[in-house]
């Protein structure tokens, strides 16, 4: 019944992992000689002692599997699923042993949020947080958001295994022709807007008197988390930490830019900016975010707690921002929600459902994929109200022309579906815990789209259940479904073979 | 008549008084941080008194500074003067526990000042416990456990670069 | 030389494309912003 995979399957997905677990062990050292640089000597201990357990099973792993098998795609997504679920477990290794989470089980929660760049928390205590551990959590956001599997292929893997790995990652587009070169430059305009937005962030604090060490910190931090559309912060705050709309407007720009596909940076890039304007899923994404900014708004008309335009501005465009873009930063306390309107969270959250655009640091369904039904829509009320005989034909401009054709509808209404349904699961399940339901709906979209905005029920405190839920949401809409899928039938395959 | 005149304006004075003292007397009652969140139309536009650990960074805002101070799970924001500020020892961060401070002053829900933040406006800022650093004690038996798996490792890393064995996807070897 | 004015031009059009890219969010803003102050005054109303 469950055909295609068979043992000897089992080799090389481990002698893959093997390499990924190796390349975690050696990125944990950055953590380190933070740590060191600081004079925080228990905390370098445990980036160390992990690091090298890391190195150490990956070692192991490669020296009992030595066959490197070019994956098929099948191969491919199993390596990406198990992937997330282990460098989770090592990521979370050393924030345990940091003391600020109550279990190993919040650890692991923080690690996948950090990796699927989510960004609830359940932390304690973060504004003691040693400067490694603290670090490791945006790098984490970083890592998790450039594709763990992009790091993996621009430092390991060769030529015909690369794509199927990519393909499991969730990201359908090939930029460019060689996948090599399609990694090589999404980490380009990440590091340009690294050192350009490093740079901005680091001028707004240290103008306002952060010594000139902190202020690195906080900027490297804060992009890393919200160009990956993240949203962890340095602080328990979050962005409110800072009590700066330029902060606000900085970061806002960034996590903008973030959500943009990486298709079109790289058509702006290499001479072609028309692209800015003709690109469909652009210009939907920012209808979409004025359709949601009114819905969000017009729930004020309810109550409208803000006493001039400005604070009116700030609170509700920031947050709308944030949600859309799925980064999950907040300018306000998770407590202000209490007098937000219920059509005003409504808007956030079909916000957050959506997402940001495809092939982008962003989760939710994704803008490109409403466009295609929207398209698909289009042209079946041109079918059902025209002449027999009529052939219609719908298209667009996404990086080049696109006919619509029926398999894009089929896949884009399969997985907006999945993502439908986990977002109304997840919110049933937290409705079950005793949470009333539209926090709960609130929660569960914003973990499944990988947003990370919270109204209060993520916590440390929150029962073990529906964190394991959170998880499981966190991991499956990052990975876009499929490759669980995958996984899974090959594992049902191994125990079918026996 | 001239007395009970006499008696009212006294009772006048001395309810005065009071009321002036209870206004003193409940700024020096402590409102937990949790409050201004849980209520969040109660307090707003009253002078009220808050404590708790000064954590983070002193941040400029023009003439005055943002501290942020923590009470147990909940936060606030406060403005300061450039006096208040030079009290402040200790911020809280890791191997450091901040000054607690107590800070009297008025409590925004929407400061029509700071572009609708949440803050309060300090009157009065005191020094209730000075901060402190933090000892750090590395455990022992990590270290062990670091050596033990440094030596394993260097041991094994060789090896997992030895020849390995390529196959296509049908697992037929190149 | 002929690589390096090729350098150049690979150069100038990353810096173009930078420039133009950070105006699209500084559109969304602006439109938004219009969006949220006519809102707020018929809120208001």
């Amino acid at each position: 019944m469950i055909p295609y995979f068979s043992r000897e399957d089992v080799g090389p997905i481990l002698h893959y992992l093997g390499k990924i677990i190796q390349g975690i062990g050696a990125l944990m050292f950055i953590p380190f000689f933070i740590g060191v640089l600081n004079g925080e000597w228990e905390p370098s201990m445990d980036f160390v002692l992990v690091s090298l357990f890391s190195i150490a099973l990956g070692s192991v792993l490669l020296f009992i599997f030595r066959e490197e098998k070019d994956l098929n795609w099948r191969q491919g997504m199993s390596v990406v699923t198990l992937c997330w679920i282990v460098v989770m477990l090592l990521g979370a290794l050393p924030l345990y042993l940091s003391g600020h989470y109550l279990s190993y089980l919040d650890a692991s929660f923080e690690a996948m949020s950090a990796l699927a760049t989510t960004g609830l928390v359940v932390v304690n205590d973060l504004d003691h947080m040693s400067y490694a551990c603290n670090f490791w959590r945006h790098f984490m956001c970083f890592i998790g958001g450039q594709g763990i599997i992009l790091v993996a292929l621009t430092l390991f893997v060769r030529g015909g295994s690369a794509f199927k790995v990519y393909v499991g990652e969730a990201r359908e587009e090939r930029i460019m022709p060689n996948i090599i070169q399609t990694a090589r430059f999404i980490w380009l305009v990440s590091l340009t807007y690294l050192v350009i937005g490093t740079a901005i962030l680091f001028a707004i604090n240290f103008w306002r008197g952060v010594s000139a060490g902190r202020a690195l910190f906080h900027a490297i931090c804060l992009f890393m988390a919200g160009w990956d559309t993240a949203g962890f912060a340095p602080q328990s705050q979050n962005v409110l930490y800072y009590h700066s709309y330029l902060i606000d407007l900085a970061t806002a720009m960034f996590f903008l830019l973030g959500a943009v596909n990486f298709g079109v940076h790289y058509a702006v890039w290499t001479g072609k900016p028309r692209e800015l304007l003709r690109n469909y899923e652009l210009k939907l994404y920012m209808a979409s975010i004025l359709i949601t900014f009114f819905i969000v708004c017009i729930g004020f008309t309810a109550h409208l707690p803000f006493p001039n335009f400005i604070s009116f501005f700030r609170e509700s465009f920031y947050q709308l921002i944030s949600a859309h873009t799925g980064v999950g930063y907040a300018n306000i306390s998770i407590h202000n929600f209490s007098y937000w309107p219920p059509l005003a969270i409504l808007g956030l959250i079909i916000a957050m459902g959506l997402g940001g655009s495809s092939t982008s640091t962003s989760g939710g369904i994704k803008i490109l994929r409403i466009g295609i039904l929207l398209k698909g829509i289009k042209k079946e009320v041109k079918i059902f109200t025209s002449p027999g005989a009529t052939v219609v034909v719908e298209r667009f401009h996404h990086i080049r022309d696109i006919t619509i054709e029926d398999n894009h509808i089929k896949m884009a209404a399969i997985i907006t579906l999945l993502y439908i349904a986990l977002y109304i699961a997840g919110g049933m399940i937290g409705a079950f815990y005793g949470y009333p339901f539209l926090p709960a709906l609130f929660e569960s979209v914003s973990a499944s789209a990988n947003v990370g905005l919270s109204m209060g029920i993520t916590s440390p405190f929150m029962p073990a259940g529906l964190k394991l839920t959170y998880i499981i949401q966190m991991w499956m809409g990052r990975l876009e479904f499929f490759s669980i899928f995958v996984f899974f039938s090959f594992l049902l395959s191994l125990k079918s073979s026996e | 008549m001239k007395r009970t005149g006499l008696i009212l304006i006294i009772a006048a004075l001395f309810s005065g008084i009071a009321g002036a003292a209870k206004n003193i007397e409940s700024l020096k009652d402590i409102t937990p941080v949790r409050a201004l969140f849980e209520e969040p139309s109660l307090y707003d536009g009253q002078r009220l008194t808050v404590q708790g650990e000064v954590i983070g960074d002193i941040m400029r805002d023009g003439e005055t500074f943002w501290i942020n101070i923590k009470d147990g799970d909940f936060f606030i924001g406060v403005v300061i003067d450039g006096f208040q500020k030079d009290m402040i020892r200790y911020l809280g961060r890791y191997g450091i526990r901040g000054d607690i401070v107590k800070v009297s002053g008025t409590y925004h829900l929407h400061c029509p000042l700071h572009y609708g933040e949440r803050d309060i406006h300090a009157e009065q800022l005191e020094i209730v416990e000075n901060g402190y650093k933090m000892p750090e004690t590395v455990q022992r038996d990590r270290v062990i456990l670091v050596l033990l798996l440094g030596i394993f490792t260097i041991f094994i890393l060789p090896y997992t670069y030895r020849k390995h064995i390529q196959k296509d996807t049908d697992g037929l070897r190149k | 030389m002929e690589k390096l004015i090729k350098y150049i031009k690979i150069l100038d059009r990353w810096v173009i494309g930078v420039i133009l890219e950070l105006i699209y969010p500084l559109i969304t803003f602006s439109a938004a912003a219009f969006l949220c102050f006519f809102l707020y005054l018929f809120i208001k109303r």
